[in-house]
C-alpha cells in the first residue's frame, strides 16, 4: 500500500489472516518536520454489521516503531480509530490518529470522507468512485485541507488520485496478493 | 481447394471465438455484507483454500456467492457458512440447485 497526500508519503505491507485483524510493517516519511519512522502495525476489526446492501465497520489501528529526525532516534507510537459506512452506491468514512514520537513530532490527525459511484458495478468490473476528503491535522500548525478524488479498483487492485485545494497531489495505490 | 480454404476461414474465425460455457454451480449461499468488490475478492481466496473448491463466482446484485465443487469433492453447509463468515460476512443460507 503506497499512500501519498500534501504532508506524508507513507508505504506499508500488511498480512491479514483472517478479516477481523492485520498486521504490517509502516514507513512514513513526513516533509514538515522532515522525520521518518518506521513501525510495526495492527489493525483489529472491532465490530462489523452486514446488511443485505451495507456495510459498516470500526476498526482500531495502533502501532509502534522508531522516528529518526536529523540523525537522531526517538520511539514513536499512534493509536486511532477508523469508522467506515457503504452501499454500493454510497460511501462515508471518519478517522483519526494521534501520533506521539518523544522530543521529535506529536500530532492528532482527522480524515472524514464522502463519496459516490456514478454507476454501480458488479464483482470483476472497474469500480469508480468520486470522493471528497475533509484532513485536519491538529500540530505544531494547524492544518486543514479538502481532497476531491478519484477512486478506481479491480480485483485486487486499487487507485487514487486527488488534487488538494492547497495544491497538494494525493495518489493511494493498494495491491492485495 | 475452394473447400479447403473455407475449412481454413472457417477454423480461424471459430478459434477468435470466445466460447462461454455456463458453469454449472454446486451451492448457492446467500450472505449480507457483500457491497464491496475490493473486499469481496477475499472470499476468493478464502474459498480455493478449501481443497475440494473448484472456483467461485460472487453476485454483488443478489449477494451470493456460488460455489463450485471439484469432482468427487464434498463441502458441507458448516464448512460454506464457517468460510463465508472467515471472508467477514454473514452467513444468510445455503441452497444446492
Amino acid at each position: 500500500m503506497l499512500m501519498n497526500d500534501a504532508d506524508s508519503n507513507s508505504a506499508h505491507v500488511h498480512y491479514s489472516p483472517t478479516a477481523k485483524y492485520s498486521i504490517g510493517v509502516r514507513h512514513e516519511y513526513f516533509r514538515d518536520p522532515k522525520v521518518n519512522v518506521t513501525s510495526f502495525q495492527m489493525n483489529n476489526l472491532i465490530k462489523r454489521w452486514n446488511k443485505k446492501n451495507e456495510q459498516a465497520n470500526f476498526y482500531v489501528k495502533s502501532g509502534v516503531g522508531v522516528a529518526r529526525d536529523d540523525g537522531e532516534y526517538d520511539p514513536a507510537a499512534y493509536t486511532g480509530i477508523a469508522l467506515d459506512w457503504e452501499t454500493r452506491r454510497y460511501f462515508t468514512s471518519y478517522e483519526n490518529r494521534f501520533f506521539w514520537a518523544d522530543e521529535t513530532e506529536q500530532f492528532a490527525m482527522h480524515k472524514a470522507r464522502v463519496g459516490i459511484a456514478p454507476y454501480v458495478g458488479d464483482y470483476g468490473d472497474l469500480h469508480t468512485w468520486l470522493m471528497l476528503e475533509a484532513h485536519y491535522d491538529a500540530g505544531e500548525e494547524d492544518t486543514f485541507h479538502v481532497t476531491p478524488l478519484v477512486r478506481f479498483f479491480k480485483g485486487n487492485t486499487l487507485l487514487e488520485a486527488g488534487y488538494n485545494l492547497d495544491d497538494g497531489v494525493m495518489f493511494n495505490f493498494v495491491q492485495r496478493f | 481447394m475452394k473447400n479447403l480454404l473455407t475449412l481454413t476461414l472457417l477454423l480461424i474465425l471459430t478459434s477468435f471465438t470466445p466460447v462461454k460455457a455456463d458453469t454449472q454451480y454446486d451451492a448457492i449461499v446467500r450472505a449480507d455484507g457483500i457491497v464491496c468488490d475490493f473486499c469481496a475478492q477475499a472470499l476468493n481466496k478464502v474459498f480455493l483454500k478449501n481443497e475440494n473448491v473448484e472456483k467461485i463466482d460472487v453476485s454483488m446484485d443478489e449477494g451470493t456467492v456460488s460455489v463450485k465443487i471439484k469432482k468427487g469433492g464434498t463441502v458441507t453447509d458448516e464448512e460454506i457458512q464457517k468460510m463465508i463468515e472467515w471472508g467477514g460476512y454473514d452467513f444468510v443460507s445455503v441452497t444446492r440447485p
